[in-house]
């Protein structure tokens, strides 16, 4: 990898739209199959009993899983998703090597738009460039300079 | 590896994923019970029968019936029968698609279950119905209205151009004739016989004994139950247990199986005004015996 000569943490700006195009893949490949079967039922089942339906639940957290798993997985094998390679930044372990847990626990506020709401206020709070969970996880992120 | 290709492969691996989850949650291995309606007049097209607009389909009940049986979830299927019967061939259909079915099949008679309706519910394992249905009804019916007293009131002439002697039989415009009585007389005695020997061999009673219930008398349930035509009292929840027993099943769900027109036609069913009118103008107007149907 063409690595940097200077660590430079990568703008807010450049973050989000990596954030974006991510999660426009994540919909696609993930999302869409697990939700495009609700919509393909062929008969009418009157079940209109009030029960908590399990298949929602199971579909939501395979979906919450999944996506924390497509960052942690592109992360940790590239430091970088499809998102974070085409605007050039990557993430960075600010001790040591980046592990597999390391790359779950900084991706896991991901699994929820609020949660990663919550996670970056940390950085306004803070005025750091690390959300909370990037801390924890010991990474940033650098862009190439 | 080169890292476009491993993009591409988890990328190809999420989505592989996220398919077979899919598959996985919408695939509903726990056990369930047909529950298939039967309403109204049976004919093959669910157009109903004068002054019976609204009907159930065969052709549709059959397509259900096959739906339930090929879904490997579906242990056993329950009939919810209210109708006073209908055409013979929908019925004899029906029936015959019910006796071919390996899983176990429970009708459950809700208001009736009369004529051509007894005959599919007879082809059942089970028969369910409240003490105050109408069951029975063994019999069979082709009367339909003849104008020929008013057309000679009114100075109207039927002018007869046929090329076979019983091409017009049936027809409104004309009384019956001695022989065409008795050739009408003689099909339908045919029907009648082999509904009787249908239900005798359904319901395991010999052919004499049903032949004497098979007067078209209609039952009350605590009635037919004595008479062997049904095998227990009782509604829906009598029906389910049955099925779970004959299925040999503990816990099941009730799933209802009907097609999707039917539903349409519960949520819009201003239809049936115009079917009622339908049906009074089919009687006036229709009534020859190439239009008309013989019903059981």
């Amino acid at each position: 990898m063409r690595l940097l000569r200077k660590k430079v943490p990568a703008t807010f700006f450049r973050r989000v739209i990596a954030y974006f195009l991510d999660a426009i893949i994540v919909s696609l490949i993930i999302g869409l199959p697990l939700a495009a079967e609700s919509f393909n039922e062929e008969k009418f089942t009157f079940e209109f009993n009030g029960d908590f339906d399990i298949k929602d639940l199971i579909r939501t957290t395979a979906v919450s899983i999944l996506t924390v798993l497509y960052w942690s997985v592109f992360e940790y094998n590239l430091k970088q998703s499809p998102g974070k390679m085409l605007l050039k930044i990557y993430v960075n372990p600010t001790d040591k090597n980046l592990t597999f847990s390391h790359a779950v626990v900084r991706n896991l506020s991901k699994m929820s738009g609020l949660l990663l709401l919550i996670d970056c206020l940390y950085m306004v709070i803070k005025k750091t460039n690390q959300r909370y969970l990037e801390t924890v996880a010991k990474t940033e992120v650098l862009r190439y300079e | 590896m080169n890292k476009f290709l491993f993009i591409a492969l988890t990328l190809g691996m999420f989505l592989a994923v996220s398919y077979g989850l899919s598959f996985f949650v919408e695939s509903d291995f726990s056990d369930k019970i047909a529950l298939i309606p039967i309403k109204g007049a049976i004919t093959s097209t669910g157009d109903g029968i004068p002054l019976q607009p609204t009907g159930a389909s065969s052709i549709k009940i059959l397509e259900v019936l096959k739906d339930a049986e090929e879904d490997s979830s579906i242990k056993a299927l329950i009939l919810e029968i209210d109708s006073p019967g209908g055409t013979v061939l929908a019925s004899k259909e029906i029936a015959d698609k019910i006796k071919k079915i390996e899983k176990p099949v429970v009708a459950w008679i809700r208001g009736s279950g009369a004529s051509g309706a007894y005959w599919i519910a007879s082809a059942a394992d089970h028969i369910i119905a409240d003490e105050m249905s109408i069951v029975g009804s063994i019999g069979v019916t082709s009367s339909y209205l003849e104008f020929s007293g008013l057309l000679k009131e009114y100075d109207v002439t039927y002018t007869r151009l046929v090329t076979g002697e019983f091409k017009d039989i049936g027809t409104p415009y004309k009384e019956l004739t001695d022989k065409e009585r008795e050739l009408f007389m003689g099909k339908l005695n045919k029907i009648h016989n082999f509904f009787v020997e249908e239900v005798a061999v359904n319901r395991n009673l010999s052919v004499a004994g049903v032949n004497k219930l098979a007067t078209g008398e209609v039952f009350l349930g605590q009635e037919a139950i004595e008479l062997n035509l049904i095998d227990e009292l009782g509604g829906k929840e009598e029906a389910v247990n049955a099925s779970k027993r004959l299925a040999g099943i503990s816990e099941a769900e009730l799933v209802k199986f009907a097609d999707a027109e039917e539903f349409l036609s519960f949520l819009f069913d201003s239809k049936i005004a115009y079917q009622i009118g339908q049906g009074i103008g089919s009687v006036l107007v229709n009534s020859n015996l190439k239009q008309a149907e013989i019903r059981a």
